[in-house]
């Protein structure tokens, strides 16, 4: 009885296991090894570094097949690929005879898309490194067609390749550095070297010594000079001048109008016509005076920011007197430290 | 003519490894005699019947078994051991996943062309003589010590050999069962003319069984004395066999602690 | 002092080589038995067969699936949580599906099949030498390499590949199982990943590993069991040493197979 139960268990497991092998191995894609494919071929002269054995060939993005061998070809020293792809994949494609199958219209296919320009490049797959062979259409002039390798396989279809995207980059990249590599570097050294001895020997000259003390003499005379102006000359005193002008001005336009009016009391025409031209004169003068007045204040007010800008032209050179001879320094830049 | 010995054995030294238990053995057991080795415990009985039937090799001598040389080169086959010898262990050594009809079957499997019902008849046969045949479905955990001896007994009866080796016959059995036992011993010389080899300590059996006996001893490493028990019994020179076969235990163990004493100064 | 050193290296070598030389003698004797029962089949003791074969195979099936799926839980887990960060969660399913059909699988089944079988193999023989079985079945005329090895290397060989089978499958679905729980994929998503990237060769290859993983339990196990000592504490010290012992092979046969595998391509 036990025994009985132990060759029932024995012979369930046995079926299972069976039907789970047959099951898992067609999951996996053992059907596709029983049907039949369509073999095309492309050629690289660039690197095919990521794409290998069984990576996926792909028609816009769909995947129809895979890279079935990668190969190299010495005497065009270029890179063979192999690929299958699954005819079950397209659909609907026009039959020409009655007895024609999915291959043979799939290769009728392949050879019509390949003159409209349909091509092979490589693409990354996401960020693993590994391609893909990814199959479109090409302008005119984007299109790079390899020299044909001697391909006698008469059911393998041809197509030239393009270089990817990623190569494209790569290849500008490439370029740049190309340009970069090409410049002297060790002349420009050179020059920036003998720039500098230069302007080393300049400085070490003495009469630029000589030069740089009077400049230091000179910065410190005008120092003195403005010291002087500023303290004879303060806002306060301007202000009391000014004030005194105003209140002068005032009184002659008092005295004016008085003379005026006593004038007018008077009816002589010989003296009132002298006294006229008198007046004329004497209004003529205090308006050249008013307008005089502005003047003087603009004039003070402008030496005044003269003065300020001496200040300030000597205390510059008193921290940096070689500027006078090299210019303005450039702010120093400060470098990040990680 | 003189029959073959069943069992010769000439400047026999056995051990494991480079240990060296027993030296210098030299015996012979004649067909049809019930012979018995003896000794203390760990003297190197057990050890004696293993390098005998070939599980561990001999160091020095010659083991003939019906005049067959057995050792070196010339270990007999595994079917050729079979029919030359049968061996009843102390335990009964029964394989425990098979029934006992299964353990005596399975050397008639083995070993020859029988049809299955050939097979059951014999088992069922030895497994009569053996008083077990409403055992024979049982499966070795299901049975006594004793029956367990017996059935092994039936499996070494199974081939017919003409020399059986008792390892321990009696050891843990009661008396009962001991002594139907030492009958079925007699039965193999009497009925069925078998040469019976015993590995044994059990005073009572030898006595009712053994035609002749040998007396191992631990500290010589050999042979003490050979010969009938009931003689040595009495005759025997050496005083700790006479002790010994007397079941006089203490005057053994106090000669034995002189004699180490000796040895020790 | 020195003289002792050497003098326990020179022993200890020497018991290795005897110890090699037995276990050569071993692996030759039950070459010869397996080559026997080719020539003539009856020989084998197909009820013992059935035996260890319900023992190691059916009744392990339980332990594997669950250990297995748990082991694809863990990978795709601790996968998923990287590659989130990358939002590449969808390469989940080729890592649980390689490491589970190339590695893990096999290895899972086999390290279970080490404790149960393994174990009980070498424990089966040491209380049968225990019991002096092993010189009944000599004195009887049977091989017990034949009569005690080949129905449980036998059993292993078939057990183990049938197992994996198993256990990859389990392995497989605790990867879906993440996959959709946690990462938010669908079941068609995951297991057509896991269909483009895996082939069924790969697939064969780890299975086939089985094989061999079964063979090597089996003969370690019995080997440590014929080497016991004849009490029960050598009887409980073999079963462990035979655990140990077949875990370490098992590992080194792993490696040894990943490269051959590895120059074929898979």
């Amino acid at each position: 009885m036990q025994n009985k139960q132990r060759y029932f268990r024995i012979g369930l497991l046995s079926v299972i296991t069976v039907l789970l092998l047959i099951g898992v191995m067609f999951f996996l894609g053992l059907a596709d090894e029983f049907s039949e494919k369509v073999h095309i071929v492309t050629t690289f002269s660039e690197s095919v570094q990521g794409l290998t054995k069984g990576a996926a060939v792909k028609y816009k993005g769909v995947p129809i097949g895979q890279v079935d061998n990668i190969s190299i070809l010495p005497r065009e020293k270029i890179i063979r690929v192999d690929m299958s792809i699954n005819p079950e994949v397209f659909v609907g494609l026009p039959q020409d005879g009655k007895d024609e199958s999915p291959c043979e219209q799939v290769i009728k296919f392949c050879r019509r898309e390949r003159a409209a320009g349909l091509c092979c490049y490589l693409e990354l797959s996401g960020i693993t490194g590994l391609r893909y062979i990814e199959m479109d259409y090409m302008p005119e002039n984007r299109r790079r067609l390899q020299p044909l390798p001697e391909i006698n396989e008469p059911d393998t279809v041809y197509f030239a390749s393009v270089p990817g995207t990623f190569n494209n980059m790569i290849n500008s990249v490439a370029t740049s550095l190309d340009k970069i590599s090409k410049i002297n570097i060790d002349q420009i050294v050179k020059g920036v070297d003998e720039n500098l001895e230069a302007l080393n020997r300049i400085l070490s000259d003495p009469a630029i010594q000589q030069t740089i003390s009077q400049v230091h003499k000179a910065s410190e005379n005008i120092e003195k000079i403005s010291q002087n102006i500023s303290e004879n000359v303060t806002g306060e005193e301007l202000k009391r001048f000014i004030t005194s002008v105003n209140n002068n001005l005032d009184n002659i336009n008092n005295l004016t109008s008085s003379l005026h009016h006593k004038l007018d009391q008077l009816d002589t025409g010989n003296i009132n016509s002298q006294i006229s031209g008198v007046l004329s004169e004497s209004r003529r003068l205090l308006k050249e005076l008013q307008d005089n007045r502005s003047d003087v204040v603009y004039t003070m007010h402008k030496l005044n920011a003269v003065l300020d800008s001496c200040g300030e032209l000597v205390d510059y050179l008193k921290n940096d007197p070689s500027s006078v001879i090299r210019g303005k320094s450039s702010p120093e830049v400060e470098l990040e430290q990680k | 003519m003189e029959k073959v010995p069943a069992l010769e054995i000439r400047d026999l030294s056995i051990g494991y490894g480079e240990r060296t238990v027993l030296r210098d053995l030299n015996f012979t057991v004649q067909q049809g005699e019930i012979f018995a080795v003896m000794g203390g415990s760990g003297c190197g009985k057990s050890t004696l019947l293993k390098h005998i039937i070939g599980i561990y090799p001999v160091q020095r001598g010659s083991i003939k078994i019906f005049g067959r040389e057995i050792t070196g080169g010339n270990a007999p086959t595994l079917d050729e051991i079979a029919r030359l010898f049968g061996v009843t262990y102390q335990g009964g050594a029964l394989l425990g996943s098979l029934t006992l009809a299964e353990n005596v079957a399975l050397v008639l499997q083995e070993h020859t062309n029988l049809s299955s019902g050939e097979i059951q008849n014999k088992v069922m046969e030895k497994l009569a003589l053996v008083n077990l045949e409403n055992f024979a479905d049982f499966l070795p955990s299901e049975i006594s010590g004793g029956m367990k001896k017996r059935a092994g007994l039936a499996r070494a009866l199974v081939m017919e050999p003409p020399l059986l080796f008792f390892d321990e016959p009696s050891a843990g059995l009661d008396p009962v069962s001991s002594a139907e036992l030492d009958r079925l011993i007699l039965k193999m010389r009497d009925q069925e003319n078998r040469t019976v080899v015993l590995i044994t300590h059990e005073l009572d059996s030898v006595f009712a069984v053994a035609d002749r006996i040998i007396m191992l001893d631990k500290n010589t490493k050999t042979i003490a004395a050979e010969g009938d028990p009931r003689v040595l019994k009495e005759e025997c020179p050496c005083d700790w066999v006479r002790n010994f076969l007397n079941r006089d235990g203490l005057i053994y163990t106090a000669q034995q602690a002189g004699q180490q004493l000796k040895t020790a100064f | 002092m020195i003289r002792k050193f050497f003098e326990s290296i020179g022993k200890h070598s020497d018991d290795q080589l005897k110890n090699s030389h037995d276990t050569l003698a071993f692996l030759g004797e039950t070459v010869a038995s397996l080559a026997l029962l080719l020539k003539n089949p009856r020989k084998l003791r197909w009820s013992n067969f059935a035996y260890y074969l319900d023992n190691c195979g059916v009744l392990a099936l339980p332990i594997v699936l669950l250990i297995c799926f748990l082991m694809g839980v863990t990978i795709a887990f601790q996968s998923a949580i990287q590659m989130v960060k990358f939002g590449t969660e969808i390469y989940v399913a080729d890592l649980v599906g390689f490491s589970m059909l190339k590695e893990f699988g096999p290895l899972m089944v086999a390290i279970i099949a080490t404790g149960r079988a393994g174990s009980s193999f070498a424990a089966e023989i040491g209380s049968m030498k225990a019991e002096e079985e092993i010189s009944a079945l000599t004195t009887m005329g049977i091989s017990p390499v034949r009569f005690l090895v080949v129905p449980k290397l036998l059993a292993m060989i078939i057990a183990m590949p049938v197992l994996t089978v198993f256990g990859d499958i389990a392995g497989l679905a605790g990867g879906l199982a993440v996959g959709m729980g946690f990462l938010g994929l669908t079941a068609e998503t995951y297991l057509s990943r896991t269909a483009e990237v895996l082939t069924p060769m790969v697939f064969i290859l780890g299975v086939f590993k089985g094989v061999f993983f079964g063979a090597m339990i089996a003969l370690v196990g019995c080997r440590e069991g014929f080497c016991s000592q004849a009490d029960s504490q050598g009887v409980g010290r073999a079963a462990t040493s035979a655990v140990v012992k077949s875990i370490l092979c098992l590992i080194i046969l792993d490696t040894i197979l990943t490269v051959i595998y590895s120059f074929w391509g898979y």
